[in-house]
């Protein structure tokens, strides 16, 4: 019975043995097929892995590539720079700022560091013009050219030089070509805070249009009678003092001159002069955001031959985003010649930020176009438009009808003319 | 029946589209004309604590340096079209007239063209060196600064 109960016993022992040894050994193959599955999956983003960190390699090597462009582009777009400002701007005490300072001091200094430079520039004119006067000034010329420069050899220090070639081309076969003339040639030192001085060759500021006569600038082609008599010389060599302040908002530019020299000009030929001075002033005042309201004033005083000519001027200006207006009245008194007097009103009227028509009244004595047989107090009017499609591109014209008289005859001629300036 | 509807579809369709282009125009306009705001600085010891417009336009102008009785120099971010709506909001003035004001301050040989600066960062250190400079950041540039840049520099305030 002890056996027979033993061997049940082993018997049962041996089925619990191959019943829990059974299930092991299917547990065990599960488990080499999960991890040779493993072992491949895990291969598998090995191998991707690698994939992505060369990808991520070439991406960083072609980002520092493109660094070191910018960088070589604006130099002071370093990544380094910009980090720190970004640790400086953490970091909220005085030692943090120091630091700041010192590391960016070199690049300031070299920011502030004067260095020589000189600049060129110029603009060119073409004009086509005619007049029911004379027609043998009618005709294309390429007219006028200027070229200068403006070097700066030192601190506060500047060589400023044009020169004007007068005619270029001509269709029309009558007057001088190619003409080279010296038109300003002056050191000029800027002195404390915002005034200069010049010395050398330089244009005379005597009221509006003296200081902007450039063709590139006016809005008309003729020019007002005081100017193109040159009644005041254009310009002179001598020097030159200016300055600029503020007083109650109004902003005010003065100049005040000591000079000589003679201005070949126009009929009045200057083949000697003395010694002259003179000084201008210029006022402006912003009445509303859009419109400011301007003043001139100017004398100057020469000696010519044995005439002592006294010259004054008195403008004034109003340009809002519609209208520009400007009017001055030249009074030239001459001491062993008549007293002249000449003016002008002009009105552009702008149409859009680039397109405007303009129109000017001249009156006064004009002694260079009436000639010798007619009496030089003469009006005439300008009508035109003015477009500049770009700054630096400009086209205007112009149609006048001049009246001059005398006691037993009368000239009543038109003229009219097209023009187109480029600077450069 | 096809195509009375189709030709009813058409115009609604293409009123719908009408209707979406005036949105899309107006929304384009709208941010056309949303403008920038500016701050204007100087250094923290600058004299200077408020300036009125006008007086500030004509340094950028070129016309004048001097503001009660001080020189200061301006500078510009170079940024084009950041620095044209900032000229132009303060001078009134478009782009091409600015332009065309300095060919004329170049042609009689007066004046210079502001400095120029290509970074915020190059404007913040001009403003931190020198007590005689008056520059401008957009709105959100400046209100990205930490407070120890900004104790740096002083806003000036427009009269």
């Amino acid at each position: 019975m002890i056996t027979k109960y033993k061997l049940v016993t082993l018997l049962a022992l041996l089925q619990c043995v191959i019943v829990t040894a059974y299930p092991n050994e299917e547990r065990q193959s599960d488990l080499e097929e999960k991890i040779s599955e493993l072992s491949a999956k895990n291969e598998a983003l090995m191998l991707a892995l690698q994939e992505q960190m060369e990808l991520f390699q070439a991406q960083q090597n072609e980002l520092e590539n493109l660094s070191k462009r910018v960088a070589k582009i604006e130099p002071d777009s370093d990544p380094s720079i910009t980090h720190e400002i970004l640790n400086t701007e953490n970091s909220a005490n005085m030692t943090g700022m120091e630091a700041f300072e010192a590391s960016f001091g070199q690049m300031t200094e070299t920011e502030e560091k004067f260095k020589p430079s000189i600049d060129f520039g110029g603009w060119l004119g073409f004009v086509y013009s005619d007049d029911s006067r004379d027609s043998t000034n009618s005709g294309f010329d390429a007219h006028p050219l200027y070229l200068y420069s403006e070097a700066h050899p030192a601190e506060r220090w500047d060589v400023f030089a044009e020169i004007e070639i007068e005619h270029i081309f001509q269709s029309n076969s009558s007057g001088t070509k190619g003409d080279l003339k010296v038109e300003r040639l002056y050191l000029q030192h800027e002195l404390a805070d915002s005034s200069k001085i010049r010395m050398g060759k330089f244009f005379l500021p005597f009221g509006y249009w003296y200081n902007l006569h450039w063709h590139f600038l006016t809005e008309t082609l003729s020019r007002p009678i005081s100017f193109n008599n040159s009644y005041v010389p254009k310009q002179q060599v001598g020097i030159e003092y200016m300055n600029t302040l503020t007083v109650n908002d109004i902003g005010i530019k003065y100049f005040a001159w000591l000079a000589d020299g003679p201005d070949l000009f126009a009929t009045n030929k200057r083949t000697e002069s003395d010694f002259s001075f003179g000084a201008a002033i210029f006022a402006e005042k912003q009445i509303s955001s859009e419109a400011k309201l301007g003043a001139t004033l100017a004398f100057h005083q020469q000696k010519e031959d044995f005439d002592t000519q006294r010259n004054a001027v008195l403008g004034m200006d109003f340009t809002n985003k519609r209208l520009e207006l400007r009017s001055e009245y030249y009074y030239h008194q001459r001491e062993i010649d008549q007293d002249l007097e000449s003016g002008y009103i002009s009105l552009k009227l702008k149409t859009s930020d680039t397109f405007g028509f303009v129109f000017r009244h001249d009156f006064g004595d004009d002694r260079k176009t009436s000639g010798e047989t007619l009496d030089a107090s003469t009006t005439s009017n300008s009508f035109g438009f003015m477009w500049r499609p770009q700054p630096h591109l400009l086209f205007k014209s112009e149609f006048r009808i001049n009246d001059f008289k005398s006691e037993d005859s009368k000239d009543n001629y038109n003229s009219w003319n097209v023009f187109s300036a480029v600077k450069f | 029946m096809y195509t009375t509807h189709n030709s009813l579809r058409i115009p609604i369709l293409h009123l719908r589209l009408i209707i979406l282009s005036a949105l899309v125009l107006v929304l384009s306009i709208s941010t056309l004309n949303a403008q920038a705001e500016f701050v204007i600085l100087a250094n923290k010891d600058s004299p200077i604590e408020s300036i009125g417009k006008t007086d500030l336009a004509r340094l950028y102008l070129s016309k004048t340096k001097k503001i009660d009785g001080q020189a200061y120099r301006v500078v510009n971010l170079a940024a084009e079209d950041v620095k044209q709506e900032f000229l132009e909001d303060l001078t009134s003035m478009s782009p091409a007239e600015i332009e065309r004001h300095y060919i004329a301050q170049e042609l009689r040989g007066e004046g210079e063209k502001p400095k120029e600066v290509n970074t915020t960062k190059n404007m913040i250190f001009l403003l931190i060196k020198s007590d005689a400079i008056i520059g401008w950041l957009p709105m959100e540039e400046y209100e990205k600064l930490s407070g120890a840049l900004k104790k740096h520099m002083r806003v000036i305030r427009i009269k």
